[in-house]
């Protein structure tokens, strides 16, 4: 059922895109010949260090993140994809020691540049971590943290907002009766879909999940799956999996990391299927990793 | 029995022999508090003034100076301890200077308070000219300081950086992730390290002495010598008349209880707060 209409969903809105400017021409990307759609965000020449003068954990990545789009970034332990997610909203910058080299652009304008307003930049590109982190006060006022930094809404507004963003992410029957309950109150699946929603609310353009379902069971995990895949309508998404038929079935790109550098990137059917790389299809196949 | 099943049981029986020893000396202490306490405790103490040598009465001006002293103490003490340990914790942990401010302040944690009273004598009683229950506040929040500082560190650390960096995430400013998330988060611990630091400075003689002094007086004005619990009780206990000496006993009995009760709210309160918001 919920692939069926992801995928009616993806064939309707596909053709809109067709025949944006390709600027990324990198030999790890392929098959992107004519129907992406206009990249949302860029990276370009990234390099990442987590100490000065150490070894970089991200060596020169290059990779588009299309509008609309599902990308999954799926590699080995320690093969620096949370790493490549974490420059996207620059959350490394809350530690002093942690810089990237390189470009990484939302709508044309370098984000790594030191002017970049953060708290303006982190409204615009979401985050959403592994282990479900709900604030320690109501569910209420866990939705409208965020509103309520940004400022400039009313009360009234809020609600509205809120209302919105719990139904979008299917949590508002379970919760409408009990929005002032502690936000601990609710189910591992449902703290999940809480922060999902804590997000959607600030409208972000951009919204990077970090395997947002791998400390949930089965059940929440097919719910989260099914929400990001409607959540594509509106937001581009870039996640971080370990689970490989997680990307296979969510994702539109896929890009395979390997000991820091990006190896293959391209459709995901593609890299699924066909890679040209042959650490990617050694990969897939379970062969390491 | 083996050699190593004895040497074994030896061990085990050391240890509760020690801990007994404990709890002998423990409960002799507050039994002989409680007995000679109690017989000097009534409602004249609450009522009546501390007494000429000899004649009899109460503690009111000690309790209420001895409250308005603490309290002083532990207002001035805390903004200024969850400030500092918030910087504590905040900083990188290979920092310089924090790693400096951490030793300095265990240094302040086990500085003689007679040291503390001493400095402040010079710092307030000397330039101002007369002992106050302002320099007695400042001496017993000096005190109360490093505590709440350590507590406020400690418990910042074990919030998750995770709740800190979906903070950020969600586009708040760094005072807002701390203010608005990590001191809910942690707010029972630094309320039991706030509590736990109240208990300590409301005992303290020493740095009492060379500040607030004492006084016969019932004053609530912080400029002048204040009346206060434990320089009363140092004061009758050594004294030779039997009613003044009955009269300390029944102050240490009042600020045992108190500290008591103190302990009691700092482990129960944190829970309760937690407790009511899961209820919620």
């Amino acid at each position: 059922m919920t692939m069926n209409k992801n995928v009616h969903v993806f064939m309707e809105e596909r053709p809109e895109h067709i025949d944006s400017v390709q600027t990324v021409s990198d030999v790890a990307i392929t098959g992107l010949e004519s129907a992406n759609p206009m990249p949302r965000m860029e990276v370009k020449g990234l390099n990442f260090f987590y100490n000065k003068g150490a070894e970089p954990a991200l060596k020169n990545i290059n990779m588009p993140i299309y509008n609309n789009r599902v990308t999954a970034l799926i590699g080995p332990s320690g093969c620096g994809k949370s790493t490549l997610l974490r420059t996207m909203n620059r959350i490394y910058d809350l530690y002093g020691t942690q810089h990237a080299q390189g470009e990484v652009l939302l709508d044309g304008e370098d984000i790594l540049k030191s002017h970049v307003d953060l708290n303006a930049l982190r409204s615009k590109v979401g985050m959403v971590f592994q282990k479900p982190t709900p604030f320690p006060m109501s569910i209420y006022d866990n939705i409208t943290f965020g509103l309520k930094m940004q400022g400039g809404l009313s009360a009234p507004q809020m609600a509205v907002r809120a209302k919105k963003a719990l139904k979008r992410a299917h949590l508002w029957k379970e919760v409408k009766d009990k929005l002032d309950a502690d936000a601990s109150s609710l189910s591992g699946g449902q703290q999940q879909r809480l922060c999902i929603a804590r997000t959607i609310a600030l409208k972000p353009e951009v919204i990077l999940m970090d395997e947002p379902t791998s400390a949930l069971d089965p059940l929440a995990t097919a719910a989260i799956e099914e929400l990001i895949s409607e959540l594509r309508e509106k937001y581009t998404i870039v996640i971080v999996t370990h689970n490989m038929q997680q990307a296979m079935r969510i994702s539109d790109y896929t890009g395979f990391m390997y000991l820091g550098e990006l190896m293959e990137f391209g459709p995901t059917e593609k890299i699924f299927h066909n890679a040209d790389n042959q650490k990617t299809r050694d990969y897939i196949a379970g062969n390491f990793g | 029995m083996s050699l190593r099943k004895l040497k074994n049981r030896a061990f085990i029986g050391f240890c509760i022999l020690s801990a007994l020893f404990g709890l002998v000396v423990l409960s002799s202490v507050l039994s002989s508090l409680v007995g000679k306490g109690i017989a000097g405790m009534g409602l004249h103490i609450f009522t009546e003034l501390t007494p000429g040598p000899g004649s009899h009465g109460g503690l009111k001006n000690a309790i209420v100076g001895s409250l308005m002293l603490t309290t002083l103490g532990i207002v001035i003490a805390t903004p200024l301890g969850i400030l500092a340990g918030t910087w504590l914790s905040e900083s990188n942990k290979s920092s310089k200077a924090a790693e400096m401010l951490r030793f300095l302040n265990g240094m302040l944690m086990s500085a003689p308070s007679i040291l503390i009273g001493l400095f402040v004598y010079n710092m307030v009683v000397v330039t101002t000219g007369s002992f106050s229950g302002w320099a007695g506040a400042t001496a017993l929040a000096i005190l109360a300081l490093p505590i709440i500082v350590s507590t406020t560190e400690e418990m910042l650390r074990l919030v998750p950086t995770t709740l800190k960096e979906a903070g950020s995430g969600l586009g708040a400013p760094r005072w807002q992730v701390i203010t608005k998330l990590c001191y809910r988060a942690a707010g029972p611990g630094i309320i039991t390290g706030v509590l736990l630091a109240m208990a300590r400075i409301t005992g303290e003689t020493a740095p009492l002495l060379f500040t607030a002094l004492n006084s016969n007086y019932m004053t609530t004005d912080m400029s002048q010598p204040m009346a206060n619990l434990p320089v009363t009780i140092y004061q009758y206990a050594m004294s030779p008349y039997e009613s003044w000496n009955e009269l300390a006993w029944a102050g240490a009995l009042l600020i045992t209880t108190f500290i008591l009760i103190i302990n009691i709210l700092a482990t129960v309160l944190p829970r309760w707060l937690k407790a009511r918001k899961a209820a919620k």
